[in-house]
């Protein structure tokens, strides 16, 4: 005896739903068995809190300086820092760490949030700072704004990205766009001159010198890149 | 019990063990994807939508006729199924490239092909006709990928800022810009991501879609309500940072702040739904003025209130 052919129809659907869905569901299963689920985890954490941070690099002495809530609650980071430093010589500098469990940081960085604040780049003043045997690339900006100027140098880490990760990063930044937030932790440094300028090599190296610091709230694996923002 | 009746109910029972089955396969594979997606309606708030997204699709389908609908042939209800299938393949390949890839894009895609498949895999014709609206309705489950997101809600930003500056300044506030800072008389007004408009265009385009979908009007009247969510989101959160800036002017800054800030948003939603209302209205004064021909007698969801009522 057999149901009738319309009900046999709609079962062999059925079946052939039900394999269709079943075997992508055990690919789906293997891959993530293969691959780790902890990449969908964003698992590259900081070893320790920001405000760990040492308030004394070098010559420069640091003072905290709260942040305004509503733009913390705006740009969606998990820890931040921002403490002004002084140097002996009447310099100051500020120094800004965010970092975000899913890469968020990387959507502000200093040619959207400067243009957002009405400050306009003088192209020809940005550069790079190639790498030093302790301290990854930087870029320097430079802002002016009805007659007065800031100086910005930039950098961020990729935290507990795997070779996976690297290679997307490395296509197009449609490819990077589709990344950010999704699986890696990252950390964005950025330091500001305030009031008078800074002397460039005095500017260099106390990024340099935070960049050294920061090693000890890196975890292994951590890269570096100083690439304007992730999804640009 | 005849011999033909309890065929009928094991066969009954055999497709039911099946669909139980699947479904369960459906949840266990993409349960990871709902549970993200639901996290993304939670706390995010350009996706505080996404919860009524099942809801306006399930009222859309109510308010789909069932019948009448022309009966597709043997032919063509055979591609149609294996279109069906093809989505589900497809999307269960997506699905699979998100272990590579952990994107809520593209996970939130693959599940709406999958469901989407499913339903044209297994449906009648008639059902399928019912289906179609309201399962076009899910791709508004979907996040918009990060990447597109950044680059709409920079400009938008901008734009936002300085058009309400223009009308601030039209409307007597001494008013400077620096960005998106709008300088006040005693006090600063920051133009912040949140209020770039992104959320209002994201929620807007599907009211306009769900009352597009629900207006059983002509196609081209229903793309132009769609797409006009898109200059009249932009128009309501221009009209929402003038106001705020006219707020502040007036010394009433704490009306633009925490839940007034919040509830503003709403009332701009309300008033983008008003707007959308008045197009279907004015299309239908026009549709019924001398020299328009007979007015059309199948009228709408909308005018039985399921949406604007």
């Amino acid at each position: 005896m057999r149901a009738s052919p319309n009900s046999w129809t709609f079962r062999r659907r059925l079946v052939l739903a039900l394999l269709l869905v079943g075997s992508g569901a055990g690919g789906h299963w293997v891959l993530a068995r293969e691959w780790g689920t902890g990449r969908t985890k964003g698992a590259g954490g900081l070893r320790q809190p920001l405000v760990g941070f040492p308030d004394r690099i070098g010559d420069w002495l640091g003072t905290d300086w709260p942040a305004d809530p509503t733009v913390i609650a705006d740009i969606k980071v998990d820890d931040h820092l921002q403490r002004r430093y002084a140097h002996p010589s009447g310099a100051m500098v500020v120094l800004w760490l965010s970092y975000s469990r899913r890469a968020a940081d990387r959507y502000h960085y200093p040619t959207v949030c400067m243009r957002g604040a009405g400050w306009l780049e003088n192209r020809a003043e940005r550069r790079v700072l190639p790498a030093s045997d302790d301290s990854p690339a930087l870029l320097t900006f430079e802002f002016e704004r009805e007659g007065g100027n800031q100086a910005i140098v930039y950098w961020y880490y990729i935290l507990g990205a795997d070779p996976l990760d690297r290679w997307l990063r490395s296509g197009s930044k449609w490819a990077r766009g589709f990344l950010r937030g999704a699986t890696s932790g990252g950390l964005t440094v950025e330091v500001f001159t305030q009031g008078e300028p800074v002397e460039p090599a005095r500017l260099e190296e106390f990024a340099r010198q935070v960049a050294r610091e920061l090693e000890a709230w890196l975890p292994d694996g951590t890269t570096s890149d100083c690439a304007l923002g992730a999804a640009y | 019990m005849s011999a033909a009746r309890k065929s009928r109910q094991h066969a009954t029972r055999v497709d039911l063990a099946l669909g139980l089955g699947g479904v369960a396969i459906f949840a266990w594979s993409f349960g990871g994807t709902l549970v993200e997606l639901v996290r993304r309606w939670s706390t995010d708030p350009n996706y505080g939508h996404g919860f009524l997204v099942p809801i306006v699709s399930l009222l859309i389908y109510l308010s789909t006729p069932a019948a009448g609908e022309p009966e597709m042939s043997r032919r063509e209800s055979g591609i149609g199924r294996a279109l069906g299938g093809a989505a589900i393949v497809v999307g269960m390949l997506i699905h699979g490239f998100t272990v590579i890839l952990p994107s809520i894009f593209l996970g939130a895609t693959a599940l709406v092909l999958v469901i989407v498949g499913l339903a044209r895999l297994l449906s009648d014709a008639r059902t399928w006709h019912r289906l179609r609206a309201p399962l076009a309705f899910l791709v508004f489950l979907i996040p918009w990928p990060a990447a597109l997101y950044s680059r709409i809600a920079f400009p938008l930003r901008q734009l936002s800022s300085a058009v309400a500056e223009v009308l601030l300044d039209t409307c007597g506030v001494a008013v400077a810009r620096a960005g998106n800072l709008l300088l006040l008389p005693g006090q600063e007004m920051f133009v912040a991501e949140a209020c770039s408009g992104l959320r209002q265009l994201v929620a807007f385009l599907a009211v306009g879609a769900a009352v597009a979908l629900l207006a059983r009007r002509p196609l081209p009247l229903r793309i132009a309500l769609f797409l006009s969510a898109i200059p009249l989101a932009v128009a309501m959160n221009i009209a929402r940072i003038t106001l705020m800036g006219l707020l502040a002017n007036a010394g009433k800054v704490e009306w633009t702040m925490g839940i007034a800030h919040d509830l503003d948003g709403l009332v701009m939603v309300a008033g983008g739904l008003a707007v959308l209302w008045l197009e279907v209205w004015l299309f239908d004064a026009i549709e019924r003025a001398p020299g328009h021909g007979p007015p059309r007698s199948n009228r709408t969801a909308l005018e039985g209130g399921v949406i604007l009522g």
